[in-house]
Parts: C-alpha cells; structure tokens; sequence
C-alpha cells in the first residue's frame, strides 16, 4: 500500500516534472520551428555561429553563472564582453549587470522570403560611386559577407525589423545617478515597412512617390505632461533625403514639423537619441555628419539570448519570468534570462565632423539577424559615453521580429534608460494610414 | 463646507488613480484615463495702482482638476470626454481683505469656480476614422495655425481670458480655449499630382455660439450700483456714498483690463445667443505635402472669436430720467456729467457679435543647409501664416450732434465700420547647440508678425478694444522670441518667451521654470513682466491739457507683473 501509495507520488511528481519541462523550458529557450530553412541559411552565410563560437575562454561554459562576486575568477571575460560590460560586472560601477548565466549558442535566422531577397541582393547590391551609397539593394542582407566598413555599415543602415510591427507600449525607464527609478515614459510605437518587405504582403507598397523606405510613428500615452504627443517620422530611400518629422504637440493640439537632421538630442531626458534607435539610426550620408566605417575582426562576444513571444502575451506571460526589469532592490538590475557566446562584426565608425555628437561609435552586428545587438558611442573628446546591449524578441519561424530589453547606460553622466517592449511582431492590420497624416489626423485630440 | 468635502474626496480619488491609471479593460474595451490636480500660487510684485486696477501681493490662487478619459469601442470608433473643474481660492482666502473685497468681490460668483456644466464637460466628442476619412463630432477645440504666443489663424474657439489674461507661451491655449460643437469631417484623397499626404477638413458648427460672459471691467460695469466708481474715485456722490457693487457677478476679476476715466457707470446691453441654426459656422482646411513643405489652406466663416468685443453706443430712449445714451464726449460737453444733479444716468452700450470671414495659410518648410552653415546640427524650420479677414468689424469713435429739443448737443458715440484686415507671421524653430548647455540643444523659435489694416486713414479711429483709445494703426508690428532648453536628464527646464509691441513699445516677458520630478509631480516657477506702452499721454481736441496714463496693448497690464508656484500632481 506504502509503496502504491509512494508509486503514485512518483508519478505525480514525474508528470509535473515533463510537464514543466515540456511547457516552461522550450518557451525559454530559442529553437527554430524550420530546421530546413535554419540549413539553408546557415548555408547561405557560409556558416553557424554556434560552430564558430567556443575558442575564446573556454573555461566560460554553458550553466555557469557570473556575477560581481566570481567574474575575476575568470580573465577570459575580458575577451568575451566588450570592456564597456566588462566593467559593469564590478559591484561598485554604476549600474551593475545582473548575474550572467551562461547557456549553449542557439542557431537564429529570419525567414525565406529574406533568404531569397538575400540572395537577389547578392547579385545586384553594390556600393555607388560616392563610395557609399548602396545600389541594387533588393533586401535582405544588402552583403551577405560584408567585407570592409562601408559594406558592413550597410548592414546597420538595411536592420531589418519585420514588415510592421506595434510597440504596445514602448516603455523608457530612466534611471538617476544612484541607478533608482526616477521617470517612465511610455509610447504606442508603430513601424511601417514600405520598401525591401520580406514577410508579408507585397514586397514594395505602391504607390511611394516619396520613396519612403519605412516610417516610424508613436504617440506617447504617460506621464500625462507628454501623453498625447504624436509624430510620424519618414526614412527615405535617397541618401541624401533627410527624415521628414512632423509632431503633434498635444499641449498646443497643433501639428509641427520638426528638422528631420535633429537627430543627436535625447528623447524626453531619457539617454536614447534618434540615431542611437534600434542601436543605429543614423542616416548614412557622405555630405551629413559624414563617418568612417571600419570593419574590425571578427570576434566572440557573450550577449543577451533571443526570446519569442507575441502579442498579447508580455514576457512573463509566454514564460519568460527570468528577463525582466528588477527595481525592488538598492538599485535596479536588468535580468536578461541567459547569455550566450556569439560571433559577432564589429564596425568602428569615425565621426569626420566634430560638430557630431560622438567622436566614434562601435557597432557590433548578429551575423545571422543583419542587426545590431551591442554598441559603444565615445565623446569628442573619447571618452566612453553610452553604451548599449539588448536582445531582440525573434519569431522561431524567422518571420517577425521586435524590440524587446535594451539597456543604455550614460557612463559619464550616470544615467540610464531601460527600454522595455511588449508588442505585435508583425501585425496585419497595419496599413500606411499610420505613417502619415491620417495618423496625426486620428491622433489629433 | 459640500464643496470642500467634494474637493477632498475628489483628491482622495486622485491620489489613489496611479494605481490604475493609463489603460486598462472595461467589458472588453480599452479605456485610458489620465490628468492632473494642480494648485497655482500668483503675487503681483507690483505697488498698487493709482486707479486701483490691481491687488499687490497673492491675489491668485488657482485649483484645477482635470481628468481625461478615451474609450475604445473598436479601432475605428471612440469616444472622448475631458472633465475639469477649475476655481480661484483667493476668492476665499482673501475674503477678509478690504481692498480685494473691494474691487474683485463681486467677480467671485464667475470666478471662484467654474460651476457650469458646459465648463465641468469641457470636451466631450465621439470619433469614427477609417483609412478613407476621419469623422468627430461633439464639443471640441480646434487648434489651426501655427504662431506661439499671439494668435492669427487659431480662430474657431474663443478665449476664456479671466485668468492671466492671454499671456500664454507655447503652452496654455489648449486650456482657455472654449470649447464648441463642431461636427468634423476629413477625407484622404491621398497622392495628388506632387502633392502627397493631402486631406481635405470641413467643419460645421450648428450654431453653438460660445462667450465666456460680459467682458466690460468690473469698474465700467457698475451699473447695479450708479454713481458708485464716482463716489470711490471722488469721495462722495450726489446721493452720498454708494457702496461698491460687489453683487454684480462680473466675469472679471484680478486680471480685469484696468478702466478707464468713467465718471458714470456703465451699462452693456447684450443678446444671449442660443444653439440655432442661424447661428451656424463653418470651414474648411485642406492639408498638402509638396517639396517637403506642409502647407494648409484655409477658411472659415463664424463669429468673431478676437480677444475684444465690439460695442455700440445704445440709442434707445432720450436724455434724462429712464433714457440715456451716452459715451463721455470729448469736447467738455457732457450731458451726464451735466445731469449729475439730476436722476443717475449711465452711458449705455449695446454689444455687437460679428460675424468674420477669414482665409489663410500656414507652412512650414525644414531649411535644408542651413543647420550647416551655422555650424548647427539641426536645420531650422521655417514656419509662416497668414490670413485675409473680410470685412472685419471695428470699433470706431464718432463724434456728431445729437439733435434735441434744445438744439444739436455735440456727442461722441462708439460705432462700428467694417475694414479688410491681412495678418501675416514669419517664424522660425531651431533647436541650437548653445555653449550654456553642451548636453542638450535649445529650442530657439522667433516670429514676426505683420497686421496691415486696408482702409485705416479715414476719419475714425478704429479702435483696438473699446472704449479704451487705443487705435489700430495701419501697419502693427510684432515679434516673439522664446528659448527653452533642460537640464539634469530634463528634470529641470527653464524657458522664456518674450513678445513685443512695436507700434506702443509695450512687452511682456515670460519665465519659467519646469521641474519634473518623477511620473507625477510637475511643479513649476515663474515671472511674468509687462512693460508699459512708452507714450501714455495724449492731447483730446478741445482740452488744453493732456490725458495721462492712457495705456495701451500689453500696458493695460503694467501692474500685473506676477510671480507664481504651481504644484501640479498628475496621473
């Protein structure tokens, strides 16, 4: 009976336990739901990041964990962060990381339609003349294997983040020199992809006599002083076409516009400029605020893992319980679930106009998303001034990809904004009525 | 005593709305909510006038609830309502002070607290946009034009302009605008020829005539109690002394124009407008994009919504008892100073409500280039409105004969006539990497405005705000300059607006400083001085000795330079 009885615990506990494994774990781990297509574009890239990871430090193993107390234990960290977070593992810095836990590199990709698009580019992308400007660009990767500066640059430029997605909110949380909560601020923030669409829909939306390559439109919902406030903010395709910004300042219920080349001053006293958004914004520009791209080597880095959720779960919700936003303590921690090594291209950009904000600005980019997941901006003077590191929220299908926790941390001033996303990756309903003025028109009130 | 319990339970709620402010679900449906409880603190830094026109020290304190509410019936359609209650507690706190009591008492029944419905639901409008066309109607304000700190093209709602007069920045209208019912329509045609991002706005307003009361001054509109202004200026009155008329329920009260010489009080006669459909407006905006330029047309045709009224001298009845006419003439003989020794007598006004026709334009344009040449990041962006008015109705000061049975009796009565009017602005907003602030840019914005008046050379004076004498000129000048920056991650923002009057040479400077301490605390300082018009005397025909004082423009106001606390909490 005893035993029956102790049988029945067993089994209890057993499916308990498979279904806990079953449920939680895979919502906390990112694993393609297209091995075929996760061949073909490693195929495509000559490569996985997960085989070219592991060289550096290898004492640093999946499971571990790191954190203020034991990061000195193990100097291969120096090569495995980037000195910017490096530095924040010590308890003392200003605004410390939260205890790194180590797990395997995971594959990622996007979809087949980038793939193909990728592919397209391949054979017609080119850089102009002007040394800069990128021709023939059918989307996907503007170079599959960028192999200098500008090429890579293109990367930054051509981030892909879906066809459309809805920020619902996009939260910046602002933290003071004691790294405590000190403001939010919160906007419904809206992307609409008009050229170079790899998900769905067509792959151009006709009629774009403005050649308006993607717009971003937001309206801000708190604190109350700023809540209503709404722009449409247009990236055109030609180089040398600044962004069109048109604000509706709820305060004077009027509809602004705004110089599309303010790019370099912080949102709302928060630590994120308009060229710093999705970790590079900048329009790239021979004339404007002109740079020099410089492609570093190739490198591992340990960085964030990728989740996916959608809409209308947040990330807790999907599972997610272990990537949050920690204020309950001394000072704020931002606990990204788990780390992992990548391999990643760093682009060292050198500002040639010293009226520019940042002297120089290191970008890292994701081989395997084209996108940014790290990035320092130094002072004209030098001197490290922010520094970002984020993960993204990636559809395991490839298709759909968002904004999910991104830190910024302001190393002189000792400030710092968290953004933290909870949105659609790819909502259908959108259409171009939110990226012009029948947006401001509705927003209007 | 129910009030106070309504206000602390009113703050009870407030206080606790963090908690589950924002957005949340009802039933299925999103609801925001959000707003604010903000106390205002105002001293007058100025002595107290010879004419008694002000109240030196704290002679404000104004209270505002305001709770704006949006409900989400589906992705199409939702509904608005904005809610506010807004009060002076001066008008308590000051009860036992003599000379407020005096003069602004009488004000407290308009100004304590705004207790009207139509003023608690300041806005209230439902709201159906599809990606074709955008329709709202109900009680709303319409915010056209471009300019800052004087208004040309924002036409279609008056101004409630008891409190602070209209010395608002970039912020401000948005609350003293009264709302009207207005039924809006917008279609998007869309890509037209160049023109892109093109719709076109109709307005209709099915008579909703809004005023926000009896805009006389407290001093000219003594009539329930003649010959009382006589008496506090003189010391006696035929009758003996007249006790103030505090009963009066003026609209105006610490920010009252000041008055001018009135011997005798005044009565305004005036025809309350109802919703009728006589009483319609309408209007029209048609928006383009052209060139990276954003332009919009337009035109409306409503009740004038200027920051005067128009009045006219009322001839009903003859002289003496139980008649009267008359505005004080010029040339010394004055029948009503001449009947002081017999039954009081008023100067009588009838008020007029004109219609106005206007077209403009706005634009606004980003100067590509320019930003570099100035070694600035940013480029400015020229901003530029400018308007036809049609017929505009003016005041003017006639001077006749009134023919009596004794003879024509030279008079001097208030008329009106009616002139075109062009009003233009040229302006510009730069945010400007200046040394004092190497971290964050300054907003720098300059406008000129131009007001030409065709036809302002005949015999009239085409007065500015009757019966003050203050005439339009033909060309009037003026320009604004307003900085603001922030400082320590925007918790600490300093800005200034400065407006000047060329044609009177009076100015108004407005400092501020904004602090934001976390999501909800939003206190605020600031200073607003106002400088006099430099000639303040006049010659009248026929009197050998000059008029003094005679304030003009921003000037009516020299003695209302103010400084003020705001403690706002917001949710």
């Amino acid at each position: 009976m005893i035993k029956e009885k102790r049988m029945l615990w067993l089994m209890t506990l057993t499916i308990f336990c498979v279904f806990f494994i079953g449920v939680t774990f895979p919502a906390n781990c990112w694993q393609t739901k297209d091995p075929q297509l996760a061949e073909d574009f490693a195929k495509m890239l000559g490569f996985k990041v997960k085989d070219k990871v592991g060289k550096v430090a290898p004492e640093i193993k999946p499971g571990m964990v790191i954190d203020g107390n034991n990061y000195k234990q193990y100097p291969g960290l120096v090569e495995l962060l980037p000195k910017s977070l490096y530095d924040r593992l010590d308890p003392k810095s200003y605004a410390p990381l939260a205890p790194i836990k180590v797990k395997e590199t995971d594959q990622y990709h996007l979809g087949r339609r980038y793939l193909e698009n990728s592919l397209k580019s391949a054979k017609t992308a080119k850089i102009a003349a002007d040394g800069l400007t990128l021709e023939g660009y059918c989307g996907g990767y503007p170079f599959i294997n960028p192999k200098n500066g500008v090429e890579l640059a293109q990367w930054a430029n051509k981030q892909y983040l879906g066809d459309t997605f809805a920020m619902r909110p996009m939260r910046l949380r602002l933290y003071g020199k004691d790294n405590k909560p000190e403001r939010e601020l919160r906007q419904h923030l809206n992307c609409y992809r008009f050229m170079y669409r790899n998900d769905w829909g067509p792959d151009f939306i006709e009629p774009n006599p403005e050649k308006i390559e993607y717009i971003v439109s937001g309206t801000f919902i708190y604190p109350k002083d700023i809540s209503g406030t709404s722009y449409v903010r247009k990236r055109y395709v030609p180089a040398d076409k600044s962004d069109e910004f048109l604000l509706f300042v709820a305060s004077m219920r009027r509809i602004r516009r705004m110089s599309g080349r303010d790019t370099q001053d912080p949102l709302f006293g928060s630590d994120l400029v308009w060229d710093d958004y999705n970790t590079f914004w900048q329009k790239l520009s021979t004339k404007d605020f002109p740079m020099e791209y410089k492609m570093l080597p190739p490198r591992e880095m340990l960085l964030p893992t990728f989740i996916d959720y959608d809409w209308p779960n947040d990330r807790a919700s999907a599972g997610y319980t272990d990537y949050k936003v920690d204020e309950s303590g001394e000072q704020c921690y931002l606990h990204y679930g788990t780390w992992q090594r990548r391999w990643v291209y760093p682009c060292e950009m050198v500002s040639k106009d010293p009226s520019y904000c940042y002297s120089k600005r290191v970008w890292v980019a994701e081989p395997e998303i084209c996108a940014g997941v790290q990035t320092d901006m130094y002072d004209q003077s030098g001197r490290l001034w922010r520094s970002w590191v984020r993960d993204y929220n990636l559809s395991q299908t490839g298709v759909g990809i968002m904004e999910e926790l991104i830190d910024i941390v302001d190393v002189i001033n000792h400030h710092r904004t968290i953004l933290d996303f909870k949105g659609h990756k790819d909502p259908l309903w959108m259409g171009p009525e939110y990226a012009d003025v029948r947006f401001l028109s509705k927003k209007a009130k | 005593m129910k009030r106070l319990t309504l206000c602390l339970a009113l703050l009870a709620i407030f206080l606790a709305l963090p908690a589950w402010a924002q957005i949340y679900n009802i039933g299925g449906k999103e609801v925001t909510m959000d707003g604010f409880f903000r106390q205002e603190f105002l001293f007058n830094v100025n002595s107290n006038s010879d004419y008694n026109t002000n109240q030196t020290g704290f002679h404000g304190a104004y209270q505002m609830w305001l709770l704006d509410t949006n409900l989400a019936w589906n992705d199409n359609l939702e509904f608005r309502g904005i809610f506010r209650m807004w009060g002076d507690l001066a008008y308590y706190m000051l009860e036992n002070n003599h000379h407020w009591e005096h003069f602004y008492g009488g004000s407290e029944r308009q100004l304590a607290w705004d207790t009207q419905w139509d003023q608690i639901v300041r806005e209230l409008y439902v709201t159906y946009a599809t990606d074709k066309f955008l329709f709202r109607a109900g009680k709303q304000q319409i915010g056209w034009g471009e300019a800052d700190g004087l208004r040309l093209m924002d036409v279609i709602n008056p101004l409630d302009a008891r409190r602070m007069f209209q010395f608002y920045d970039t912020e401000g209208y948005e609350e003293v605008r009264i709302p009207k019912l207005i039924i809006k329509t917008e279609f998007y045609p869309g890509n037209l020829w160049k023109f892109y991002d093109t719709a076109v706005e109709l307005y209709w307003n099915p008579g909703d005539i809004k005023e926000f009361g009896d805009l006389l001054p407290p001093h000219l509109d003594a009539h329930q109690r003649p010959w009382a202004e006589y008496a506090d200026k003189y010391g006696f009155a035929p009758f003996g002394n007249v006790p103030w008329p505090n009963d009066m329920g003026n609209h105006w009260g610490a920010w009252a124009p000041p008055t001018p010489t009135a011997p005798v009080p005044v009565r305004l006669f005036k025809q309350e407008r109802a919703t009728a459909i006589e009483n319609s407006e309408f209007g029209t905006r048609i928006k383009i994009n052209i060139w990276s330029t954003f332009i919009t047309l337009n035109y409306w045709q409503g009740f004038d919504t200027s920051d005067h009224e128009i009045i006219k001298s009322h001839l009903a009845g003859g002289l003496g008892p139980g008649g009267g006419v008359l505005h004080i003439d010029e040339l010394g003989y004055n029948p009503i100073t001449l009947g002081m020794f017999g039954a009081p007598v008023a100067a009588w006004f009838d008020r007029v409500w004109p219609r106005m026709r206007v077209a403009g334009f706005t634009l606004s344009r980003e100067l590509f280039g320019v930003g570099p040449m100035f070694c600035q990041n940013a480029n400015p962006v020229l901003r530029m409105e400018g308007l036809y008015s049609f017929d505009q109705t003016f005041n003017t000061e006639e001077n006749t004969y009134l023919m009596t049975d004794a003879g024509p009796l030279p008079i001097s009565l208030f008329n009106t006539v009616k002139r075109d009017q062009i009003r233009y602005m040229v302006g510009f907003d730069w945010a400007m990497q200046i040394p004092w602030n190497p971290k964050k840019s300054t907003f720098v914005s300059g406008q000129f405005f131009h007001i030409y008046t065709r036809g302002n050379s005949g015999p009239y004076n085409l007065l500015q705000l009757a019966p003050y004498d203050w005439a339009w000129p033909k060309n009037q000048f003026y320009m604004t300059w307003l900085m603001k920056t922030e400082y320590m991650n925007e918790r600490v923002c300093p800005s200034v607006l400065y407006v000047q009057d060329f044609h009177t040479r009076s100015f108004w400077i407005k400092s501020k400083l904004d602090f934001k301490i976390g999501d909800h605390w939003r206190p605020q300082i600031g200073y607003l001085l106002i400088g006099p018009n430099q000639n303040r005397t006049r010659y009248i025909a026929g009197f050998p000795y000059p008029v003094r004082d005679n304030y003009e423009s921003f000037g009516l106001f020299h003695d209302r330079d103010t400084a003020w606390l705001r403690i706002q909490y917001q949710f």
